[in-house]
C-alpha cells in the first residue's frame, strides 16, 4: 500500500451484506486496487453435526444449510442417500421434486433480483419484485405446509402429495404470475438507471469464470453452457422441454438478464410438471443400515450444488460433505471487484448470490509457516472462551 | 410596546418560528414516508398518532434517548457540538420564506443571497460532520458529498436565477408579488408555466441532490458506504442530524413554492385582513405538498447514481441547460 492508498472492510458487518462475511478492499480514491475475501464468520459445523444423527434426522439438517435453497440441500442429501441405500423413488415422486425445485428456483431469483436492485439503491422495485415472490412463496406453503424450510423429502420420496384443488390453485397463480414476471423482464430491459449501475460492472470472462470454477447462472452468464439439468439430467428432467440461457457478456447487467430467462424456463417446467405428472404412490419405504458411499449433485437456484455421503453399516452418515456453489463463486467476484468504484462493490458482490452461511468452514491457515489445521469443536470452544474473557477484561 | 414584543416573542418561537418549522418538517418526514411506501405498496408509517403522523417525532425522541457514543478517531469538540448547532441555518432560512404573508418574517432587498448562502453552509456543516467522525465511510460520504455541492451548485442557482430575472430583484416579497395575475386567461402568472418549467425542473434534480434523497442519495448510500457522513452519529447527535435533513426539506421545497409557484399566492375571494392570512397558509401548503409529493415520486422510481455519473451528468447536461435557459429568458422575456 502506499501513501495514495487506503483499506477498509466490507463487513461483517455491512448493510449491503446480510450475511457476515469480510471482503478487505484497498482503494485509490474511489477505485478498487486490491481485494481479498475472508471466509469462516458463520462456521456451523453442520457437517460434524450430521454425525451424530441418524439419516432421517440429518435430511432436516441438510435443509437447514441454506434458507433459501433449502430444497436443494434437502433433496440432494435424499438422493445421495437413495443412492446408498439402493431404492428406486417412485415417478411421481420425483415429478413433485421437480415442482418443488423450480418454485424454489422461481423464490430464489426473485430474491435475488430484489436484493440486486436494493444494492443499487432502487428500492421500489426490490419491494415491488418481493411482493411478487409472495405468491410463489404461497404456492409453496399451499403443497408443504411452510414457506422457507419445505420438510417435503424423506429418503425414498416425498411426504406431501398434490391433489386436483392444490394443482388448480396452481395453474391459476402461476397464470397470474406471468403478466408481472413480463413487467418485471420490461422494468429489467428499460430502466435507465440500472443499466446504468449494472452494464459492464464486474465482468468476469470466460477464462477467469473457468479458472476459479464458477457454477451456476454466474458460469452461464460468462459463456460456460453448463447446466446440470440438461446435462447430467437428474429426476426426471430429461422428459422434460426446457432452455439454459446463456450469455457470454459476464457483466452484472447480464446476469439480470439470464436470470429473469431463467425465471421464465422455470415456469414452463412447472407448467410441463402439472400436465404430466403420473398417479402412483408419491413414496419407497426405506429402513436399517447401509453400507457405501455416494455422491449426488443438484443444480441448485444458485449453482451446482455437492452432497458426498458415506455409511459404514450405520443409521448415522460416517462422513457428510456439502459444497454449497456460493463456495465455488466468491473467489470470481474478488476478482472482478478489481479496478471498479466502491459504488460497484455491493452490486458485484450480490451479482452471485452469495450464500455465505452455507459456504463458512473453519480451516487454519498458519501462512509464515505454511500449515494448516481443521479445527474441532473443542478447539472452537477454547477458542470462543479465551476470547470472552479477552473482551471481558 | 408590550403588544409588539409578545408578538415578537410569537412570531420567533411558534409561527412561523422554530416550533411551527419543526412541526412542518415532521409532518413532511411523515408525508415522505408515508407517500414513498404506497408507492412500493407497503403500509408505511401507522403506529404513532392517526396514520402514523408522530413518527417523525418518535423517532427523534427515540433517537434522543440512545446512548451517544464518541469513536476514538473523532474530533471531540466538533463531534459533539456541530450536530447542535448544525440545524440553526435552516431555521434562520425559513424566516425568509413567505408563508402568511407575501413577505417573509424576515425580509430585505437581498433576500436570495442569504438563502444560496444558507444551502451552502448546510453542505459545508455535513462535510465537516463526516470528516469530524474519523471514520473511513464516512470520510467517503463527506467527500462525496463536497462532489455534489460543486456539481449542482451552478445549476441550482442558476435555476434560482429565472425568478430573479423576472421580478428583477432579490427579494422574496418582489418575486412573489411579481407571480400574481393570470396567464393566458386561466393558468396563474407563476413562474412553473412557460420558460420557467425548464428551470424548475432543474431546481427539482438539484433540490434531490441537495435533500440527499434518491437517486442523488450517494453521500449516504446505505448499501455502498453504510450511511457516509451519518454513519458514525448515535443518540442526541444523530437525532439533530435526524432533524436537520427533515428541516433541509422543507426549506429547499418551500423555497420551491416561493420561487416557482408563487409563494402563498391564490384567489382571495376580496376577504379581509385576517382571512387572507389563513388563506395564504392553505395555499402555501397544498403547493408545498405538491411539490413533496413531485419529489418523492422521482426519488422512489430510480436507483442511486455514481458519483462519477452525476459529476458528469451534471457538468455536461444540467449546467449547460440552466444557462441556456437563463439565456433564452433574457432574450424573450427581457432582463
Amino acid at each position: 500500500m502506499n501513501e495514495e492508498q487506503t483499506s477498509f472492510n466490507i463487513g461483517p458487518q455491512h448493510p449491503a451484506l446480510k450475511e457476515p462475511e469480510t471482503f478487505r478492499v484497498i482503494v485509490e480514491g474511489e477505485r478498487v486496487v486490491k481485494a481479498e475475501a475472508i471466509l469462516g464468520h458463520t462456521h456451523r459445523g453442520i457437517e460434524k453435526m450430521a454425525e451424530s444423527r441418524d439419516y432421517n434426522k440429518t435430511l432436516y439438517l441438510a435443509e437447514r444449510i441454506c434458507g433459501i435453497c433449502s430444497f436443494a440441500h434437502n433433496a440432494n442429501f435424499a438422493r445421495a442417500v437413495e443412492f446408498v441405500a439402493d431404492v428406486k423413488v417412485p415417478k411421481r415422486a420425483e415429478f413433485l421434486r421437480v415442482l418443488v425445485a423450480e418454485l424454489e428456483r422461481l423464490h430464489s431469483h426473485l430474491l435475488w433480483l430484489g436484493v440486486l436492485a436494493h444494492e443499487i439503491g432502487f428500492d421500489t422495485f426490490y419491494i415491488l419484485v418481493w411482493n411478487d415472490r409472495e405468491t410463489i412463496m404461497d404456492l409453496l406453503e399451499t403443497l408443504t405446509g411452510n414457506r422457507v424450510n419445505y420438510g417435503m423429502n424423506r429418503i425414498g420420496g416425498v411426504r406431501f402429495d398434490l391433489n386436483d384443488e392444490i394443482k388448480k390453485i396452481m395453474r391459476d397463480k402461476i397464470e397470474e404470475f406471468k403478466p408481472r414476471l413480463e413487467k418485471i423482464r420490461d422494468v429489467v430491459l428499460n430502466s435507465k438507471t440500472i443499466i446504468a449501475r449494472t452494464n459492464g460492472v464486474g465482468r468476469i470472462s470466460k477464462d477467469l469464470a473457468r479458472k476459479t470454477c464458477v457454477t451456476g447462472p454466474t458460469a452461464r452468464s460468462s459463456g460456460i453452457d453448463w447446466d446440470l439439468r440438461r446435462d447430467e439430467p437428474y429426476f426426471i428432467y430429461e422428459q422434460l422441454d426446457f432452455n439454459v440461457p446463456i450469455s457470454d457478456r459476464g457483466d452484472v447487467y447480464s446476469k439480470i438478464i439470464l436470470r429473469v430467462k431463467e425465471l421464465f424456463e422455470s415456469i414452463k417446467i412447472i407448467e410441463q410438471v402439472l400436465d404430466l405428472i403420473p398417479s402412483g404412490k408419491i413414496f419407497q419405504d426405506v429402513r436399517g443400515r447401509f453400507e457405501g458411499k455416494a455422491v449426488s449433485r443438484i443444480e441448485a437456484p444458485r449453482g451446482e450444488n455437492f452432497h458426498y455421503v458415506e455409511f459404514r453399516k450405520s443409521k448415522n452418515p460416517y462422513r457428510l460433505k456439502v459444497r454449497a456453489p456460493t463456495y465455488a463463486n466468491v473467489v470470481s467476484s474478488v476478482e472482478a471487484l478489481v479496478g471498479h468504484h466502491i459504488a460497484d462493490i455491493p452490486v458485484i458482490v450480490a451479482a452471485n448470490d452469495p450464500c455465505f452461511s452455507c459456504t463458512d468452514r473453519t480451516l487454519i491457515i498458519d501462512r509464515d509457516k505454511g500449515r494448516y489445521q481443521i479445527m474441532s469443536a473443542r478447539d472452537l470452544r477454547k477458542l470462543s472462551v479465551e476470547t470472552t474473557k479477552e473482551v471481558m477484561q | 410596546m408590550i403588544q409588539d414584543i409578545a408578538l415578537f416573542l410569537f412570531q420567533t418561537i411558534v409561527f412561523p418560528g422554530v416550533f411551527f418549522i419543526v412541526v412542518l418538517a415532521f409532518g413532511s418526514n411523515w408525508m415522505y414516508r408515508k407517500f414513498y411506501a404506497r408507492l412500493q405498496r407497503r403500509i408505511g408509517p401507522e403506529s404513532a398518532g392517526i396514520f402514523g403522523i408522530l413518527q417523525g417525532f418518535a423517532d427523534y425522541l427515540k433517537t434522543a434517548t440512545k446512548e451517544d457514543i464518541i469513536p476514538y478517531g473523532a474530533n471531540q469538540v466538533i463531534f459533539k457540538y456541530l450536530p447542535v448547532i448544525a440545524p440553526v441555518p435552516v431555521v434562520v432560512g425559513m424566516f425568509f420564506i413567505p408563508i402568511i404573508d407575501t413577505k417573509g418574517f424576515i425580509s430585505s432587498p437581498g433576500d436570495i443571497y442569504a438563502i444560496v448562502f444558507i444551502l451552502t453552509i448546510v453542505t459545508t456543516t455535513e462535510i465537516i460532520l463526516g470528516w469530524a467522525s474519523g471514520s473511513k465511510f464516512a470520510l467517503i460520504g463527506s467527500s462525496r458529498s463536497g462532489m455534489q455541492l460543486v456539481s449542482f451548485g451552478i445549476p441550482f442557482i442558476f435555476s434560482m436565477l429565472y425568478a430573479i430575472i423576472k421580478a428583477k430583484s432579490f427579494s422574496l416579497e418582489d418575486i412573489v408579488l411579481s407571480q400574481t395575475g393570470t396567464k393566458l386567461k386561466f393558468l396563474p402568472n407563476w413562474n412553473l408555466f412557460g420558460l420557467g418549467g425548464i428551470a424548475f425542473l432543474i431546481f427539482i434534480i438539484c433540490a434531490l441532490a441537495e435533500l440527499e434523497k434518491p437517486p442523488f442519495d450517494t453521500p449516504e448510500a446505505e448499501t455502498e458506504i453504510a450511511g457516509g457522513w451519518t454513519l458514525e452519529y448515535s443518540g442526541r447527535g444523530y437525532a439533530y442530524i435526524l432533524l436537520l435533513e427533515d428541516l433541509k426539506m422543507v426549506f429547499v421545497i418551500s423555497l420551491g413554492v416561493v420561487l416557482f409557484l408563487g409563494g402563498p399566492l391564490g384567489p382571495t375571494f376580496g376577504l379581509g385582513e385576517p382571512w387572507i392570512a389563513v388563506l395564504y397558509f392553505i395555499y402555501f401548503s397544498l403547493k408545498y405538498f405538491a411539490v413533496l409529493l413531485i419529489l418523492t415520486l422521482i426519488s422512489s422510481s430510480l436507483a442511486r447514481m455514481k458519483i462519477r455519473h452525476i459529476v458528469f451528468g451534471s457538468w455536461t447536461y444540467l449546467a449547460p441547460l440552466a444557462i441556456a435557459s437563463i439565456i433564452l429568458t433574457i432574450l424573450l422575456e427581457g432582463g
